[in-house]
């Protein structure tokens, strides 16, 4: 299963990288497509895994951008937590599409925010050069539709992989508070 | 292995403690540790990503533009590539004879040794626009080299190099900044790139009359980048915020998201 996750993980993000990014109008969605995988993958793994696929995606993410080494290891890193707190919340095994899609939606416009948040800081320490920014216009919102239901698909292909393993839901430790 | 609420924040604290270590240390070194080999041994992969991308892109423009239309669109496509570079340097030469001045000479692509590279990704986040190409330093590729396509329209210039790659900062890219020139009159600025999505000249003095439509070029002020490379056409001028330049916003003539094949200006012949 590990295996395949990191397999999924590397052929997500070349899809984003090279793929998506080639293709005229997919550009738009694609540069956060590894970020929804792992949105997805988050909900069904349990933290300390969630905080390993998060490091590993986050160094492959800034090996190949502009970025900080560690920066996007940071904000998904945060993510994880933040997707954890919510799994106690809900407590739910297998999750119907429209929660999957708002935390995918919520989950997108988080990142921005960590970004924002992080790059600001590094800033100050100059670690950082340049000052980001983020349009918040309706297509950013339309991008992050389309990115919830994209992240959906992601979910219901991560829960046919655990099938075809064999890990059934009692292997997903979800801890009610 | 199960964790409480107090044990997560625990862990995030170490693993985010950790990161900013890594910052610290490897802040102001221009290559990050093990950045080498990764990118040296998931090049390969990245450009059959891109071949597929390059396939799709090729099927949807074809259901787009119905059978022998999507042929003859690219073939005019490129004409145009081509004649806007052939333009530039026609404007160029009779700007000169007008001031009867010594020809400088200009940057058509058959003085220039050029190195071909297909792009195999495209970091697009946060306004850095940022292409990777198959080509680094086994194929003489350096920092700083400028990067073009058709007759000499310039799309970036080579921000970083390994082995078998580099990465091109776009001119749309927010740290991309070339020295430019109008070509009518001569008046020089910088050519910076705006929310990864645009380029704006700026720093133009107050004096200098833009047109829509000028055409502006590398000034080659600098040594870094040749003269004479087609940067894009300017539109309305306006004052900067600080009233002491003007700027205004340039039209590219080549499209940065259809990026496929590039050639690296090696150096002149």
């Amino acid at each position: 299963m590990k295996k395949t996750i990191f397999v999924l993980i590397l052929i997500v993000f070349f899809l984003q990288y090279s793929t998506f990014s080639m293709i005229e109008g997919f550009s738009v969605f694609s540069t956060e497509l590894i970020l929804c995988f792992l949105l997805a993958l988050f909900l069904r793994r349990t933290y300390l895994e969630n905080l390993t696929w998060a490091f590993f995606a986050g160094l492959l993410v800034d090996y190949f951008s502009d970025s900080v080494l560690g920066f996007n290891v940071l904000v998904f890193a945060v993510i994880v937590f933040v997707i954890d707190f919510l799994k106690r919340k809900l407590a739910l095994k297998e999750m119907h599409f429209s929660i999957v899609a708002i935390i995918v939606f919520f989950g997108t416009i988080l990142s921005d925010f960590l970004i924002l948040f992080f790059s600001n800081l590094l800033l100050l320490v100059k670690i950082l050069d340049n000052p980001i920014s983020i349009d918040f216009s309706w297509n950013y919102f339309l991008v992050k539709i389309l990115l919830a239901v994209i992240g959906f698909f992601f979910y219901r292909t991560i829960l046919f992989i655990e099938k075809v393993f064999g890990i059934g839901l009692r292997e997903i430790r979800i801890d009610k508070i | 292995m199960k964790l409480s609420k107090k044990n997560n924040i625990v862990v995030l604290f170490v693993v985010i403690l950790f990161v900013v270590i890594l910052m610290l240390l490897t802040r102001g070194s221009k290559n990050k540790p093990l950045e080498e080999p990764v990118r040296r041994s998931l090049t390969p992969t990245a450009g059959f990503f891109s071949n597929i991308g390059f396939w799709f892109d090729d099927k949807f423009s074809f259901v787009k533009e119905m059978g022998g239309l999507k042929k003859q669109n690219q073939q005019l496509f490129e004409e145009i590539i081509n004649l806007k570079g052939r333009l530039a340097r026609i404007e160029e030469i009779e700007k000169e004879n007008e001031e009867l001045r010594a020809q400088i000479e200009l940057a058509p692509r058959d003085k220039f040794s050029l190195i071909s590279a297909m792009v195999i990704g495209k970091d697009l986040k946060n306004q850095e626009e940022t292409a990777h190409l198959n080509r680094g330093k086994k194929d003489g590729i350096k920092e700083q080299m400028a990067v073009i396509v058709g007759e000499g329209i310039l799309v970036g210039k080579v921000s970083r190099v390994f082995k078998t790659s580099c990465d091109v900062e776009l001119l749309i890219n927010r740290a991309s900044k070339i020295n430019a020139e109008i070509v009518k009159n001569g008046a020089r600025g910088i050519a910076r790139g705006q929310f990864g999505t645009s380029l704006v000249l700026d720093m133009i003095p107050q004096t200098v009359k833009i047109e829509r439509g000028d055409t502006v070029i590398t000034s080659g002020i600098g040594g870094l980048l040749p003269r004479g490379l087609l940067i894009g056409y300017t539109q309305s001028a306006t004052p900067t915020s600080d009233q002491l330049f003007q700027k205004t916003s340039l039209i590219l003539p080549s499209q940065m998201d259809k990026l496929m094949v590039v050639w690296i200006v090696e150096g002149e012949k």
